[in-house]
């Protein structure tokens, strides 16, 4: 809980919200399995079909594993993954629903169309829409080489646009070679088991997304998790794993990885990528940063978080990135040099078995990235990105809200806690038009900022109104390098 | 990993726990919740208008004890399926801290039902088949919690 301090009322409330839903699910299990046992001694027909004893299959799920899916997300379902109808621009149209037979039971349309302003999609930079130069390009390469290549890339499915997207990329983050694949989470489930073998050790951090958990379960390696974003925990971890060394007969470690996020998407937090390179350089370790949510999206020229902190690309060994987010488009990508990516080419099942990412798609990421590096309004839009992102931020935070993440991240959670409070504040903001990701203009970040502000205060859900505006937090975590280098050469100079 | 001092040390963990279930056991507002909670259902009872002060802690030890005991050493597993079943046969109590035993989280645990029994017992100095009852209902709690409990199966109940 270290950073994320609310005071005593609120933390006992917290508590108590969450233990009642436990014991009302478990009073409601209760009833429930009574209900069934009286009707079984009734000798009453149960609802469904009693099945033969001999053809009875095991169960998919037992009960307590699905207590959270069937007893609390399923009475707060409806704030989740809701339908639009509109292209994932500033401005969309949900599809209302509400619970057909009461909260619990399933979703039905109401048959109202709301028009909300979208705060929830990783549209970063606006490249999801129907008219404009990438657009007429997409439809250009469909005229030309069709949807579907029907073929795995290293049979018939490259075409000459994959091969220049992944020389694109590969210049844009500064490294030799590319090659992009047709899913973000494919990119990583297929590559890790290659780079990780038998006898190596894989350091991740704690909060690391689904698809780098899922890529290192597979490979054969060892897995050591690390405090998120604590560097004297990871450096700990590192010292005890090379002194204890491979489980069971002590032999030195392979090779040793560090994966990494650019940015975090569930807390908007920037990884201390300077002191991760000092430390793999002091241990001698491999470095593999994901930067799904950081390419296109900081940088001053939008080349993610190596050239946010002024590193040299040599530094990190492989950069991961998808064009789902800044690009408008499907798919990821791996970068490094020349050896690696060629191995890859080869062994990657994600090239060897999957179908190659379709040719519309790499024309929109080509057009997209085209835009960002040449155009002249291309670093316009990603500092546009940034001033909005910052300027909703610390007006966030100087209301009094729990903000989490870093300044200068596109991704801004506000940390509501309580279940209770979190469902009522996405439902409130459906009433007044308005859907928790990325609007341009100034005045409908202040009209969000204006509804934020008063269903905070309807819900209390302003943590930190009574406490002071930390000063150190304002600050972003370039700004918080460049302090430290200049204390360390001020000291240095005496 | 542990860090494992010399003897009479405590032992801790480098790694972060992954188990949501659990790791928020080690909180110290959790700690001072629990605390607050059973504290607060006494107030409660003495709020209703019960006057007599052995009724009303023994009421508040019998209920600690059932719903603690429901909830650590009862119920196996974890309430999400991401887990794929890796602590479907360990329960709330062996889960926390990852196995490890005599954490501070542990020996906090534990010594808030032997407290609350002493409490108990003080006020029912008198009454002493009231302070059987007691000491009945906590000792299933107090027990369970030992080391040498550790996935151990009375009779093969709850397996």
């Amino acid at each position: 809980m270290g950073k994320h301090l609310v005071s005593w009322f609120v933390a006992t409330t917290i508590y108590l919200s969450y233990g009642v839903m436990f014991i009302f699910g478990y009073v409601e299990e209760f009833l429930s399995y009574i209900k069934r046992k009286v009707l079984f001694f009734q000798k009453k027909k149960e609802p469904t079909q009693p099945v033969k004893k001999s053809k009875q299959l095991a169960s998919l799920t037992n009960s307590f594993e699905s207590f959270y899916i069937r007893k609390i997300y399923a009475k707060v379902i409806d704030t989740y993954n809701r339908p639009i109808t509109t292209i994932p621009g500033t401005w969309i149209v949900v599809r209302d629903r509400w619970f057909s037979k009461g909260i619990g039971s399933e979703l039905e349309y109401t048959g109202k169309e709301i028009k909300c302003l979208n705060m929830g999609s990783y549209n970063y930079l606006g490249f999801a829409k129907t008219t404009g130069k990438c657009h007429m390009d997409v439809i250009k390469s469909t005229d030309e080489f069709s949807v579907g290549q029907c073929s795995t890339r290293l049979e018939l499915g490259t075409t000459r646009i994959h091969k220049e997207l992944e020389a694109e990329i590969a210049k844009f983050v500064g490294k030799e070679d590319a090659i992009i694949f047709g899913m973000g989470f494919a990119t990583n489930s297929t590559t890790i088991p290659l780079m990780a073998g038998k006898g190596s050790l894989i350091i991740s951090d704690s909060l690391n997304h689904a698809s780098l958990v899922c890529g290192s379960r597979l490979a054969h390696a060892q897995i050591r998790v690390f405090q998120h974003n604590d560097l004297r925990n990871l450096e700990r971890v590192i010292r005890d794993s090379i002194i204890k060394g491979q489980p069971r007969k002590n032999r030195p470690w392979k090779k040793i990885i560090i994966i990494v996020e650019g940015i975090y998407s569930m807390e908007g937090e920037i990884a201390p990528l300077p002191e991760i390179v000092r430390l793999k350089k002091k241990y001698n370790c491999l470095l593999f940063v994901d930067e799904a949510h950081s390419i296109g999206a900081i940088g001053p020229t939008g080349r993610g978080i190596v050239e946010y902190f002024g590193i040299n690309p040599d530094d990190v060994d492989i950069l991961m990135g998808t064009f789902t987010k800044s690009f408008g488009s499907v798919g990821g990508y791996i970068a490094g040099n020349k050896d690696f990516i060629n191995f890859l080419r080869l062994k990657s099942f994600g090239a060897l078995y999957a179908d190659s990412m379709s040719v519309p798609c790499v024309q929109q990421a080509l057009s997209a990235l085209r835009f960002i590096m040449y155009d002249k309004d291309g670093k316009k839009t990603v500092e546009k990105l940034r001033e909005n992102s910052n300027y909703f931020r610390e007006r966030l935070v100087r209301m009094g809200f729990e903000v989490m993440g870093d300044f200068d991240s596109p991704v801004i959670p506000i940390m509501l806690y309580c279940p209770a409070i979190f469902t009522t504040f996405s439902r409130e903001c459906l009433q007044r038009d308005f859907v928790s990701v990325l609007p341009i203009l100034l005045d409908e970040l202040k009209n969000a900022l204006d509804i934020i502000s008063e269903v905070g205060d309807i819900l209390m859900a302003k943590y930190r109104k009574e406490m002071n505006v930390d000063q150190q937090k304002l600050l972003s975590p370039r700004k918080k390098f460049e302090m430290l280098q200049n204390q360390q050469q001020s000291i240095q100079i005496k | 990993m542990i860090k494992v001092g010399p003897e009479d040390s405590i032992p801790q963990r480098i790694e972060p726990l992954t188990n949501k279930s659990i790791n928020w056991a080690g909180d110290k507002f959790f700690w001072i919740f629990y605390v607050w909670i059973i504290f607060g259902f006494r107030i409660f009872l003495w709020m209703i208008g019960i006057e007599d002060s052995a009724a009303a802690w023994t009421a508040t030890n019998i209920v600690h004890s059932v719903v603690t005991f429901f909830a650590f050493h009862w119920i196996k597993g974890t309430p999400f399926s991401y887990d794929q079943g890796i602590y479907d046969k360990l329960t709330f109590w062996e889960q926390i801290d990852c196995e490890i035993q005599n954490t501070w989280t542990r020996k906090f645990l534990l010594i808030i039902p032997i407290v609350l029994l002493l409490i108990t017992c003080n006020h029912t100095k008198q009454n002493t088949s009231l302070m059987m009852v007691n000491v009945f209902f906590a000792s299933f709690v107090i027990i369970g919690k030992f080391p040498a409990m550790h996935r151990v199966r009375i009779l093969g109940i709850n397996k």
